[in-house]
C-alpha cells in the first residue's frame, strides 16, 4: 500500500484490511456484534490518528495494535473474563482419542474464549497468515520467549479442548492470576 | 539431532512460513527422513496445526460489514467536526478565517487583469537611447526615474548600446550603461559618494574571473561619482576616448 501514511484515506485502510481486521476480532471477543463493534471502533481510532502511520507497509500490523487495545479497553471496563480450571481441562483432555479430521470452529471459538486476551492474542495472530513471532512479540510489545512460552500454553490448551492429540511437553494448565489481562 | 530436540522444533515450527533458521530446519528435515517414528509425529502435527489454522481463519465476514464501516467513518468525521466548533469556537473561527483569507487569495490569483506587454513602448525607449550623449543619458534618468546621474564624460558614446536601472545585491538601485564594440562589451554602472564609500572603493584591486573584469573608475573631475565596470576585455582602451569628452 503505497500511498499509507502521507496521503492515505481511511477509506483505502478500510478496503485493504477489513476483512483480516474483522477475522481477528472475531477470534478475540467471540460474537459478531462485538466483532463488528470492534473493527468500527479501530478504523475510527485510525482515521483520528492517521498521521501516525509514517510507514504503510505496517498499517496492517498498526491496525491490528489499535484493535488489540480497543479490546482491552472494553474487556477492562467490563472487568470479566472466564478461566478454566485443571479439571476441566483434563476432562476434556481424557477423550483425545478420537483426533477429530475437522476442527469445529464454534468448538474453538468456545476455547480460545477461555484464554485469558494474553494468551488468545498470540494464538490468533500466530494461526493467522502472515505474523511471525517476532511480529507477535512487537505486537504485543512482550519478549520473543514469553511469546513463545505463551503460544506453547496456549496450544496445549487448544488442543485438549479441541479433543486433538498433543505431544507431551504441551501441558495445559491453569492460567495464572498474572497471565494475559 | 536427537528426537526429542526435533520434536521441540517441529512444533514451534509455523504452520505457514519458517521460524528456525536455515540450518536447523535442514538437520529437522534430515532427522525425519531417517526416524520414522518422528515422521509419523511430524506428519501428524503438521496435519493438525494446518487444520487448527484453517479454522482459526475461517470467520464469515459480513457482507455489508465495509459499507457499515465507511458510514460509521463518515459520521464520526461529521462529529468530530461538530465538536470543533463547539468546544473549541476560536480554533473554528481561525480555521474558517484561514480558509476565507486562501479562498480570498485565490480568487484574486485567478482573476486579476495582467499587463500587456507593449512592443510600442519597448520600441519608443529604444528609439531615444539612439544617438547618446552624457547630457541626453543623464535627462533620460532623471526624466524617467527622477534620479541625477552625472555620466561618465570621456567613454566613446557610439558604441553606448543602451541603459537602464538596476537592482544592485547591495540593495542599491544603480544606473547601468551597456557599451558594445564587436566582441567587447562592458556594463558600467554608476556609483555616487551618497550610497558608497568611493575613497576605499577607489583601493580596491581589480577582480579577475571567468574571461571577465570588474574594475573601478574614477570620474576624471569628480570625487563624489565613480564608475564600476564589468567587461570581458584585457583592456579598456575601446572605450575610453583617450581622455577627450565624449562626442
Amino acid at each position: 500500500m503505497g500511498s499509507v501514511g502521507g496521503t492515505a484515506s481511511a477509506k483505502q485502510l478500510v478496503d485493504q484490511y477489513y476483512v483480516p481486521l474483522y477475522r481477528f476480532a472475531y477470534r478475540l471477543a467471540g460474537s459478531v456484534n462485538e466483532a463488528e463493534d470492534l473493527t468500527q471502533e479501530a478504523f475510527c481510532k485510525a482515521q483520528q490518528n492517521l498521521s501516525q502511520l509514517r510507514d504503510g507497509a505496517k498499517a496492517k500490523a498498526w491496525l491490528f495494535r489499535i484493535l488489540r487495545n480497543v479490546y482491552l479497553h472494553k474487556v477492562r471496563a467490563q472487568n470479566s473474563h472466564p478461566v478454566t480450571s485443571l479439571e476441566q481441562l483434563n476432562e476434556v483432555a481424557d477423550r483425545r482419542s478420537e483426533s477429530p479430521t475437522e476442527v469445529d470452529s464454534e468448538q474453538l471459538q468456545k476455547a480460545l474464549n477461555e484464554m485469558p486476551e494474553g494468551f488468545r492474542t498470540p494464538i490468533v495472530l500466530y494461526y493467522f497468515e502472515d505474523f511471525s513471532y517476532r511480529d507477535i512479540a512487537d505486537q504485543m510489545e512482550l519478549p520473543i520467549g514469553t511469546v513463545m512460552s505463551r503460544l506453547a500454553r496456549a496450544k496445549g490448551f487448544l488442543r485438549a479442548r479441541l479433543v486433538l492429540p498433543a505431544p507431551e511437553y504441551l501441558s495445559a494448565g491453569q492460567w495464572r492470576s498474572s497471565d494475559g489481562l | 539431532m536427537d528426537c526429542s530436540t526435533a520434536r521441540l522444533l517441529l512444533f514451534f515450527s509455523h504452520p505457514d512460513h519458517a521460524e528456525a533458521d536455515g540450518e536447523s530446519l535442514h538437520a529437522l528435515e534430515n532427522h525425519l527422513q531417517q526416524c520414522s517414528e518422528c515422521e509419523t509425529l511430524a506428519s501428524t502435527e503438521r496435519s493438525i496445526e494446518k487444520r487448527i489454522a484453517q479454522a482459526v481463519r475461517n470467520v464469515p465476514v459480513p457482507g455489508d460489514l465495509h459499507a457499515r464501516i465507511i458510514e460509521r467513518l463518515t459520521t464520526e468525521r461529521r462529529l468530530r467536526r461538530r465538536r470543533l466548533l463547539v468546544e473549541h469556537p476560536r480554533t473554528a473561527a481561525g480555521i474558517a478565517a484561514a480558509f476565507l483569507a486562501i479562498s480570498l487569495l485565490v480568487l484574486y490569483w485567478a482573476t486579476r487583469t495582467l499587463p500587456e506587454f507593449d512592443p510600442e513602448s519597448r520600441l519608443n525607449v529604444a528609439l531615444e537611447q539612439r544617438d547618446n550623449t552624457p547630457p541626453i543619458v543623464e535627462k533620460w534618468f532623471q526624466e524617467n526615474h527622477g534620479i541625477a546621474v552625472v555620466a561618465p564624460p570621456n567613454f566613446n558614446y557610439a558604441l553606448l548600446d543602451h541603459y537602464h536601472l538596476v537592482l544592485d545585491p547591495s540593495g542599491a538601485q544603480l544606473p547601468e550603461l551597456i557599451f558594445v564594440s564587436g566582441a567587447d562589451r562592458a556594463r558600467v554602472l554608476i556609483l555616487t559618494n551618497k550610497q558608497f564609500d568611493l575613497k576605499a572603493t577607489l583601493l580596491k584591486p581589480a577582480a579577475n574571473s571567468g574571461g571577465l573584469r570588474v574594475e573601478y573608475l574614477p570620474h576624471p573631475g569628480r570625487t563624489d561619482v565613480g564608475y564600476v565596470v564589468v567587461h570581458n576585455g584585457s583592456s579598456l582602451d575601446w572605450l575610453i576616448s583617450n581622455g577627450q569628452p565624449a562626442a
